[in-house]
């Protein structure tokens, strides 16, 4: 016994007749279920799903029966109209969701740049004061945090002495502010993350599992959309963002680049030099692979890719 | 008046002084500004062999099976504009494309014709397997695994001693091989894999370096 899902009807089929059917009364959601691997309720028992032979080759029939369309022609019109809603939604849904991840992700790299400079600025300020402590001191985000909290050196519990200038109020003040301005896109910076990554879990299920939310965003704006990322071979994908460079190499002759923004993965810097390569080619082959299944189906295959991911990566680490 | 020889090619395609054209199903259609001509009562577009390359089959005599009233699986429907056509020969075409840009103008036909289901998918992936069992695949997919996609899709809806309809781009699968070499070694798979085949020829000088097969799935191994 086997069962056949169509737009209209779920059919159990036995000894090749159909024996039981459930009509459906919501054949976009029945598609929807469909291309994306799961099966829709209903209610005909826990029998394995098929194409049975007498399900998918009279769908005039069935059509008819379960009082989906009366005629073949009507068969054809209701199609025709369900899949004319359904690919406008995909296409308006998928070009909407793909340019916003790409804005938030171009917007946390802004952030990036912007928060960096402030901090070297508030770095380099308070030295004047402080020299002991700013110049000294490697993480941008303590210097700040500092600033925020203390404001004059004479505040800090370790303070011991200064060879730096005297702060007035109105010094101490300004650059207390500045800093926590910093502290107030700091804080931005990790909201958009969140809604980054929780945007990148929606839309992007397969990419973001083999790079990461921000390699996987990072990638897409490189690439410009969803479905152009979609598009490109693995070759192209693993010298995205290297185009500087491969125009260089073609130009003049230098080493070509091996890889491009992919680099940024832990899996291809981490390796050692000799083997980035062919990491990079085995990363690019699998996010080409998740890019599609993003696009065309939304059907979550992370596991089964990261499983082959890892095997081949360990292959790749070991026979080196 | 002029005369106007016509004569049916073969059900649905006729040749009208020569030309190559399809009886419009609906009145003044033209997406493509083929051209129509009216011959008493009944309204005929010109089907161009130079942009569609089952046009360029008929024209050149390759053994094309009978559309009439058939259901079809269209891969790499595009701007649609060979589907357009078939839709007033064929009785339900379900059209596969994706790639975005092509959806304004293929929905738009769809929406007039109403007898081509679009189809938003990667036919790589088969994964629209709602699509009912059909009597013919045709596809134009300009891939270097075309003929895999095919037989892949062949394998999951063509009805038992359906048809498959095949347009090679070798220039997809091997630029330095002879275009001609590349067809035949395609054929080869398909044989394999338990298809006839009916007809072939290279399309020049319609289409470069493009062959289009006719084959007929017989004994299914894949
Ligand atoms: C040469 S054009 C087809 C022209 C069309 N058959 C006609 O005669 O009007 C090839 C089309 O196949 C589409 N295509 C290529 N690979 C595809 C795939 N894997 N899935 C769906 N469509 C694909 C391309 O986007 C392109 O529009």
């Amino acid at each position: 016994m086997e069962i056949g899902i169509t737009p209209f009807g779920a059919f159990l089929v036995e000894n090749g007749k159909i024996v039981k059917y459930t009509a459906f009364d919501d054949p976009e959601s029945v598609m929807d279920a469909v291309e994306k691997g799961e099966i829709p309720e209903h209610g005909l028992g826990d029998y394995p799903v098929k194409r049975p032979e007498e399900v998918f080759s009279s769908f005039e029939h069935l059509a008819e029966i379960t009082g989906f369309a009366a005629t073949p022609q009507e068969l054809s019109e209701k199609l025709c109209e369900i899949q004319l809603k359904r690919v406008r939604k995909q296409i308006s849904g998928k070009s909407k969701a793909d340019r916003l991840l790409i804005q938030v992700s171009s917007a946390i790299s802004d952030l990036d740049r912007v928060i960096n400079s402030l901090s070297e600025r508030l770095r380099e300020w308070y030295t004047l004061h402080y020299p002991e402590f700013a110049a000294t001191t490697k993480d941008p985000e303590k210097i700040v945090n500092s600033v925020r909290k203390f404001g004059r050196r004479e505040n800090f519990p370790d303070f011991t002495g200064s060879m730096g200038e005297e702060f007035t109020e109105a010094d101490e003040k300004a650059v207390r502010d500045f800093a926590e301005k910093i502290h107030e896109l700091e804080t931005l910076r990790s909201e958009l993350e969140k809604y980054l990554d929780s945007l990148a879990s929606k839309v992007i299920p397969n990419l973001k599992a083999v790079a990461g939310t921000s390699l996987a965003s990072k990638l897409l704006a490189a690439a410009g959309s969803l479905e152009k990322l979609s598009k490109m071979p693995s070759s192209v994908i693993q010298l995205l963002g290297a185009e500087k460079s491969l125009f260089r190499h073609l130009k003049k002759g230098t080493k070509p680049p091996k890889h491009g923004i992919i680099y940024l993965h832990p899996d291809v810097s981490g390796a050692p030099k000799d083997l980035r390569g062919r990491v990079a080619r085995l990363l690019s082959s699998k996010i080409a692979i998740a890019a599609r299944a993003d696009r065309y189906t939304g059907e979550n295959i992370s596991e089964k890719l990261m499983e082959e991911y890892r095997k081949k990566l360990g292959e790749i680490l070991e026979n080196k | 008046m002029r005369f106007l020889k016509i004569n049916e090619k073969l059900p649905g395609f006729f040749s009208i002084d020569g030309k190559l054209a399809t009886e419009n199903r609906l009145k003044g259609f033209d997406p493509f500004g083929d051209g129509t001509v009216k011959i008493g009562g009944r309204e005929f577009r010109f089907f161009n062999p130079e942009r569609s390359k089952l046009a360029a089959a008929m024209v050149k005599n390759i053994q094309i099976p009978d559309l009439k009233h058939k259901t079809m699986l269209y891969l790499g429907a595009a701007h649609g504009y060979t589907v357009s056509h078939l839709s007033s020969i064929c009785k339900r075409i379900y059209a596969v494309e994706f790639s975005e840009r092509c959806f304004p103008s293929l929905l738009r036909i769809c929406e007039k014709t109403r007898n081509i289901i679009p189809v938003f998918a990667d036919a790589r992936l088969v994964k629209y397997t709602w699509v009912e069992n059909v009597d013919i695949v045709y596809a134009d997919l300009a891939q270097s695994d075309q003929t895999e996609i095919a037989m892949r899709n062949a394998a999951v809806f063509l009805k038992k001693n359906g048809s498959l309809l095949l347009a090679i781009k070798t220039r997809s699968i091997d630029v330095t091989k002879h275009p001609r070499k590349v067809c035949t070694e395609e054929i080869k798979k398909l044989r394999k894999s338990g298809f006839g085949v009916i007809s072939w020829k290279m399309l020049d000088p319609f289409e470069k370096a493009h062959g289009f097969v006719v084959a007929e799935l017989r004994e299914p191994s894949f």
